[in-house]
């Protein structure tokens, strides 16, 4: 990567300085008798980063994002607690050799740091300076305030919005105002969660067992789930964002109904009963210490078929945190054990996925509809 | 495209949306070259992008006795060297060894093939592969009709799920051979379970022709004898015949790859549009083009063809020695390593308009691509300006993938003056995502039954009787070979050729 001077600007005549700065960028290679540059470009990025974090933090991380998806990045820096109203902005361009080495390749980036009242006017401006007819993308770091006029009105522009449920407090409360949101914007704007795209392995793994037909004459019987999940150590009892997502994935997908609430033993576990058609489904959740875990979030996660025969899928974290084990247990046998690679959970991977995607994720929204169905 | 007919609700919406049902893929040849440089290094590969299904088994068979461990420690090795060090998952490879397994088979001997038949059933029964069956036949050619023939007389060509068999090229060596191989494959095998394999056609910027003309409304306009002035296809390679002399002396460039690689990226540009993205849809318009190809006659064939064989030269600043000379290769060989032939497309699309396609060993470089040059603009306003060069659209199928365009455009300053200019599209570029294998794409395609990439029976044939008058006529001994040097762009007589047709090749 290579970051060129950064040039404070107006924001009036940004475009004006981005002009300037591709043309400073070509004298320069041409006269030190660099590589040639290349801009690319195939999508607006917009990023709203969370307050404090300094554009020097994020930068890596937006590198990495564009290296995959070369974009125009316009990096939003909000200090909304600050009694002075301000705007500013600056122009810079990141830049990666190609696969061949021969050229670079660059991207521009818009880095604009608001505070107090003129943050309310970086809606409009950022709609001044999208690239035309490129998808916009509006990966908000933080966790908005869903109902805020300024997140509504940067999700009007958007073509899909990017949001991490981990961080939900309320994550049963937050989910449904999300699903909220969703359920009122099905045509425009496509939401994605990075947290549902941490349960990707976890899916793939346990869809990958019943592949399998004699596996697959099992579920209209599966009558037990058992999710254990790493806690955050909160002191309210609450199930976490990706336990829920994945209960609610399993439920939608296999047509259970929740027809109550989730009941809690303890502060660590609850059950949650479930109705199918002709049996009634626990989905048992345990949260677990985080000393000593290997990794975050999920843990470990058992279908069961209780009663004869009997039957169990097991997906768990391998013991060197970078796989995803599972196996079936069918007649006292282990049997179709199976390894999926877990890639990096890293914030600009999981977002850089999510950037390969420009329709709505039917899946994620029809769990999302189940959690606030019942 | 077919989608796979099973349904797991668990899967949708995971976005693999191509993940075929369980099954076993039985590897003929498994002791071979191909099966550890592509094919085992490939399926790894899918497995590790978990795009293969649970219980997904393979099967290697050779003549070569060997136990399953020892052919497990083999594929690992394999994987291992073909792929670099940072693509390859320990733990992945582990699990993915443990679902291999090996049965050695011989064409003399018949009751190896019933033993297979055995692993295959108690594969079923322990794996859950429900008698879904992938025959890839890795072997020399002369044994594609014997293995057909034992496969249906174990009764392996039916199950009770699907079964489906993949052959590598060449299938025939002439049109007479084809067709023998094609009645005893298809005595056996419905023609919905042959699957001949072309690897060119798994390469994204290949499958990317389609895309290019049918999903942008701005090129199929052009794409016709009003605005194209003629369309070249090379395939340049800068390596010789390295160690596969005893075969290649046997084939030459024309069955090697002009038959097979470039046929088919001439049919994806000069087809008409399909109805719809389905197999047969798709190759049913492959086949009509191509049977819409003038006929070469006998008598005119130095106006649509010319052969050349590489003599000693350099390439890269390094010396390289004549074909001749090479290793399992005649010293007075025929044999051309050097093609171009001329196709007219007698079709309202296409008449008067020529497509040239060349290919050949021991060029300066190795680069495919395909260049649709179009007719000038009709009145030429800038009479001042330097001769403009006519409009091309070129798509580079490989290196540097992408597609060009060139143009004229002002060049500036007070005066007019008219330079010509490229716009550029690179894969590299614009998507930071690498492109599958082409053996990972079609091996995954054939798991689904999906053959829109594999070649038809009756495209074969077509191609074979197409290019038969001219193998026939270059049976002839070549008095003037070998007549152009390794690290040129081929023979004079070549240049000559596209001269008299008042054009010259691309300067790539």
């Amino acid at each position: 990567m290579k970051n060129l001077p950064q040039r404070a600007v107006d924001v009036s005549v940004i475009e004006h300085e981005l002009k300037e700065l591709w043309e400073q960028m070509t004298e320069v290679s041409a006269e030190e008798d660099q590589q040639a540059v290349m801009r690319a470009c195939v999508a607006n990025l917009v990023v709203v980063n969370p307050a404090g974090e300094s554009a020097g933090e994020i930068s890596p991380m937006i590198a990495e994002v564009t290296h995959q998806h070369p974009s125009r990045v316009i990096l939003l820096l909000c200090e909304p607690d600050s009694s002075q109203a301000s705007l500013d902005a600056m122009v810079t361009a990141q830049c990666h050799p190609s696969g061949r080495g021969r050229k670079q390749i660059c991207c521009e980036q818009i880095v604009i740091q608001a505070a107090g009242e003129d943050i309310s006017r970086l809606p409009s401006l950022v709609r001044t300076l999208v690239i035309p007819d490129l998808p916009v993308f509006l990966w908000w770091r933080d966790l908005p305030d869903f109902k805020s006029a300024l997140f509504t009105d940067f999700m009007q522009g958007a073509d899909r919005v990017i949001l991490d449920s981990a961080g939900l407090a309320d994550a049963r409360q937050g989910l449904r105002t999300l699903a909220g949101l969703v359920e009122e914007k099905p045509q425009k704007t496509a939401f994605s969660d990075l947290n549902w795209c941490r349960l990707t392995p976890w899916r793939v793994l346990v869809a990958g067992f019943f592949d399998v037909p004699k596996y697959r004459a099992y579920l209209p019987r599966l009558n037990r789930v058992q999710i254990k999940s790493v806690g955050g150590g909160s002191s309210e009892p609450s199930i976490s964002a990706h336990g829920l997502l994945l209960a609610a994935w399993l439920a939608s997908r296999l047509h259970w109904k929740a027809t109550t609430k989730p009941h809690w033993i303890d502060e660590r576990t609850c059950d949650w009963q479930l109705e199918a058609e002709d049996r009634t489904v626990t989905i048992h959740i345990e949260i677990t210490s985080p000393e000593g875990a290997v990794r975050p979030g999920l843990n470990s996660l058992q279908l069961l078929v209780e009663g004869e025969p009997s039957a169990q899928w097991v997906a768990s974290i391998a013991a060197d945190g970078k796989h995803l084990e599972g196996y079936v247990r069918l007649e006292g046998r282990s049997e179709g054990a199976r390894v999926i690679r877990l890639d990096d959970d890293e914030e600009a991977q999981l977002a850089g996925r999510e950037l390969e995607i420009l329709g709505h994720d039917q899946v994620y929204e029809q769990s999302l509809k189940w959690l606030v169905s019942r | 495209m077919q989608p796979s007919e099973f349904e797991n609700p668990l899967r949708e919406g995971l976005r693999l949306e191509r993940t075929p049902e369980p099954c076993t893929m039985v590897i003929f040849g498994a002791s071979g070259d191909l099966t550890k440089r592509k094919l085992v290094p490939a399926l790894y590969s899918l497995a590790q992008q978990s795009l293969l299904p649970g219980g997904f088994s393979i099967v290697g068979s050779a003549r070569t006795p060997m136990s399953s461990e020892d052919f497990r420690a083999r594929m690992t090795e394999a994987v291992h060297h073909f792929l670099d060090p940072g693509q390859v998952d320990s733990r992945v490879l582990e699990n993915c060894a443990a679902g291999m397994f090996y049965t050695p088979t011989d064409v003399k001997d018949p009751d190896s093939f019933k033993r297979l038949s055995e692993l295959l059933s108690d594969l079923d029964e322990q794996r859950g592969t429900s008698g879904n069956r992938l025959f890839y036949f890795s072997t020399p050619p002369t044994l594609y009709a014997p293995l057909t023939q034992l496969l249906g007389s174990v009764g392996l060509n039916r199950s009770s799920g699907w079964t489906r068999v993949i052959i590598e090229k060449p299938f025939g060596h002439d049109l007479e051979s084809m067709q023998a191989l094609n009645k005893q494959v298809l005595e056996v095998f419905r023609e919905e379970q042959v699957y001949r394999i072309d690897h060119y056609l798994g390469k994204e910027t290949v499958q990317n022709i389609l895309v290019l003309r049918f999903a942008n409304g701005i090129f199929e306009p052009l794409w016709n004898r009003r605005y194209v002035d003629h369309v070249q296809i090379t395939a340049a390679e800068s390596l010789g015949v390295e160690n596969r002399g005893g075969y290649y002396d046997q084939a030459g460039v024309l069955r090697d790859m002009i038959q097979n690689h470039l046929l088919q990226i001439f049919t994806l540009v000069a087809m008409e549009p399909p109805v719809s993205l389905e197999a047969d849809a798709v190759r049913d318009e492959k086949t009509k083009v191509m049977q819409a190809v003038r006929p070469i006659e006998s008598q005119h064939m130095d106006q649509f063809a010319v052969r050349g064989q590489y003599e000693a030269g350099a390439i890269n600043g390094q010396p390289v020695k004549g074909y001749r000379e090479e290793k399992n290769v005649s010293p007075d060989s025929n044999t051309e390593t050097y093609a171009a032939i001329k196709l007219l497309v007698d079709n309202w699309r296409w008449a008067d308009v020529p497509f040239y396609l060349r290919s050949a060993k021991c060029l300066p470089k190795r680069v495919t691509e395909v260049a649709v040059q179009f007719r000038r603009a009709p009145h030429l306003l800038f009479k001042d300006s330097e001769p403009l060069q006519p409009n091309s659209l070129t798509l580079r199928i490989q290196p540097d993938e992408g597609i060009t365009l060139r143009f004229g455009a002002k060049l500036p300053g007070q005066a007019i003056q008219v330079r010509t200019v490229n716009m550029d599209f690179r894969y590299g570029t614009s998507f930071g995502k690498k492109s599958p294998d082409a053996y990972e794409r079609l091996l995954l395609d054939a798991m689904l039954g999906d053959s829109t990439l594999f070649a038809r029976g009756d495209m074969v044939e077509t191609s074979w009787r197409l290019l038969m008058p001219v193998l026939e006529a270059w049976q002839k001994p070549a008095d003037h070979f070998p007549n152009y040097e390794a690290g040129s762009w081929g023979p004079r007589e070549s240049d000559e050729f596209m001269h008299r047709e008042g054009r010259r090749w691309r300067r790539l």
